[in-house]
């Protein structure tokens, strides 16, 4: 019983990881209804900029945190502005592989850069992890800062989302957006927000993934990304709550499973998304759109 | 060209391309022969080919019912591992001269395009229910558990894969194996499933009242597109000699996406000659080490912005459209990178003779 709540809190902890950056891809898909393939790779990217700015002397924690949103949510905007903003009009499947040639171009360019390169970094330890043991149970102060800080930006995106003026804006703008054009929403404005803060959960999710998994690599993006997006996708992708749902419970599923077996881990991921999708095509939060005629 | 092209005109109909076929594998294989390429250069021909067969396979889903396919990978995986396995412990007895080890390696290719669409049939009843993104959602899902299923499948090597496959994949039976798919395809477009496929893609709600079945013409394309996948993975298995679980990642199915979608969505030669120019562009530009790859995507990404159409457009070949020319509307609806530009350029020339004549007329 004691291990199955001590993988339970591994569990939540990969699972915080996962619904930060799902949530950058549920927010994007909810506003552009774009899968943001390159989501991962600004996630990859903000880790690096953590990586370097942590080389810097007295740089903390904080610095690090803040450095890898700042990065990644410019990187996000800008990818945006550059490559999805001319495909906007174009039909989906053009975009998603716009997106796709993105990421690729992201993660080449990284491996082709001299101060990155394709050998894996090593993370630098920013937060001192020291156990403690309750009943029986031990946790670290870096699961407990994760899994807190993790819930502090799920509740400040929901409060941005639910309660302020762009919140609002970007609830119009997801559900119709020529409407919302109509009532005098800035929707390029918008999608920009919308892209910054996607690109900075990423960034933290990077960092966090740093601190989990202490190896750089340019691949990590995909790798992680690809998982956060197999998350959202089973909460209901365009659905905010579904993704932090969907990210929690993908995490706490993959450690039970991997405790299981090593090689069927991944595929378990797979496999609920497939029974989640037969079951409930639209996810567990969202909702089936009709397509019109 | 266009001179040489009128001397195959006949009724009506031009009759190059179906010339062009022989006389391109005959160079092609006194090349080969010769080693006036060397086997560095041959690999990449006939991945090329290989990549070709895939990419068309996934463009009867995507570019002519219109459906939405991310996993070819895993049907690839199906086809490699089934026929390798065939040839390396079923029929290995079977393999001893040069005549009937190719005999079992074409009946091996068909086992492992069989197991492919059964595979497939089973993948495409639950999940075609599902559209758009969710469709290529689910299939990339599958074709990763296709994938984790080989690492802890005991016969198929696990995570080391397979390897020491016999290599059978030589130039004949790749190029061959390009033609007879491009036929099959283009007959099955021209056939009445075929027909129903483009009305399922152009609107699916118009085609079922139309009297047609589509979940069952979705299925169809579906279980024939894995198929072929089937047959280009066994190629491709016994080309390379080895495979394992990872050569089948999802980086290769979003290639067989990349180069359908740069070639020109729509088209089953634009879809051949988009896998051969984006194989061949990585190791053209070898020179440039970690770089190449960065012109690669990018060029890519350039493409999809500027033409969403690809670098071909929806442009077939004379012998996939049965020798009919095209006439100026298809020619204008088709058109891709390449022949904007050879229009681009033969207007221009056509200004500049009429120039002098234009500017009497105005006195």
């Amino acid at each position: 019983m004691s291990q199955l709540i001590q993988l339970l809190i591994y569990g939540l902890q990969l699972g915080a990881v996962y619904a930060l950056v799902a949530l950058g891809y549920t927010m994007v898909y909810g506003i552009v209804r774009l899968i943001n393939s390159a989501h991962g790779d600004f996630l990859m990217l903000g880790a690096y900029t953590a990586f370097f700015i942590s080389l810097l002397n007295g740089a903390g924690l904080v610095a690090c945190i803040l450095g890898a949103m700042l990065a990644s949510g410019i990187i996000a905007v800008t990818a945006d502005l550059l490559a999805f903003k001319p495909m906007r009009d174009q039909p989906k499947f053009t975009a998603l592989i716009t997106a796709l040639g993105v990421s690729t171009f992201i993660q080449n360019l990284s491996r082709a850069l001299p101060f990155i390169g394709p050998i894996p970094k090593p993370f630098p330890t920013l937060l001192e992890s020291r156990p403690f043991e309750v009943a029986g149970i031990t946790v670290t102060t870096v699961q407990i800062f994760m899994i807190v800080l993790a819930t502090i930006l799920l509740l400040l995106l929901s409060y941005i989302v639910g309660k302020t003026k762009i919140g609002r804006a970007m609830r119009a703008v997801a559900l119709d957006r020529d409407a919302s054009a109509l009532m005098g929403v800035d929707i390029n404005r918008v999608i920009t927000i919308t892209f910054f803060i996607g690109g900075c959960l990423a960034g933290v999710g990077g960092v966090f993934y740093g601190i989990m998994y202490p190896t750089l690599e340019v691949s990590i993006g995909s790798f992680l990304g690809n998982k956060a997006f197999i998350a959202a996708v089973i909460g209901g992708i365009g659905n905010i709550k579904g993704a932090m749902v969907g990210g929690i419970l993908m995490g706490v599923i993959e450690i039970y499973a991997t405790s299981i077996n090593a090689d069927v881990g991944f595929g378990v991921f797979y496999l609920f998304l497939i029974i989640i999708l037969l079951v409930k095509p639209a996810g567990l939060f969202g909702k089936l759109t009709t397509e019109k005629v | 060209m266009q001179q040489i092209k009128k001397l195959f005109y006949r009724n009506g109909k031009s009759y190059f391309s179906y010339v062009m076929i022989p006389v391109l594998f005959l160079v092609l294989m006194a090349a080969f022969q010769l080693d006036l390429i060397n086997t560095y250069w041959q690999t990449i021909i006939l991945l090329s080919g290989i990549n070709g067969i895939v990419a068309m396979s996934l463009n009867l889903i995507n570019g002519i019912t219109g459906q939405s396919c991310l996993g070819q990978a895993g049907f690839m995986s199906i086809g490699a591992y089934v026929s390798a396995m065939c040839t390396k412990l079923v029929f290995d007895g079977f393999m001893t001269s040069g005549f009937s080890s190719y005999l079992f390696f074409i009946i091996s290719l068909l086992i492992g395009g069989a197991a492919a669409s059964l595979i497939g049939l089973l993948i495409g009843i639950p999940s075609l229910r599902l559209r758009g993104d969710y469709l290529a959602i689910i299939t990339l899902g599958f074709s990763e558990i296709i994938r984790v299923a080989w690492r802890v499948i005991p016969p198929a090597g696990r995570a080391m894969g397979l390897n020491t496959i016999p290599k059978l994949s030589t130039l004949p039976m790749v190029f061959i194996s390009v033609v007879i798919v491009m036929l099959v395809l283009r007959n099955f477009t021209n056939s009445r499933f075929g027909r129903s496929c483009i009305a399922v893609r152009e609107n699916e709600l118009a085609g079922e009242t139309m009297g047609i079945n589509t979940t069952r013409i979705k299925v169809l394309a579906f279980v024939l597109s894995a198929f072929i996948a089937g047959v280009g993975g066994g190629l491709y298995a016994h080309m390379m000699t080895f495979i394992n679980p990872d050569t089948f990642n999802q980086i290769k199915s979003t290639d067989m996406v990349l180069y359908l979608y740069a070639g020109g969505v729509g088209s089953f030669s634009s879809a051949l000659l988009g896998a051969t120019v984006f194989s061949f562009l990585p190791e053209v530009l070898r020179s440039l080490g970690e770089w190449r790859l960065v012109i690669y995507s990018l060029s890519l990404v350039l493409i999809m912005i500027n033409r969403p159409k690809g670098i071909f457009g929806k442009h077939e070949f004379g012998f996939m459209r049965y020798g009919e020319p095209e006439n100026i509307h298809m020619k204008a609806e088709n058109s891709g990178i390449l022949s904007s530009l050879f229009q681009k350029l033969a207007y221009r020339r056509r200004k500049a003779e009429r120039a002098p004549a234009a500017g009497k007329g105005d006195q």
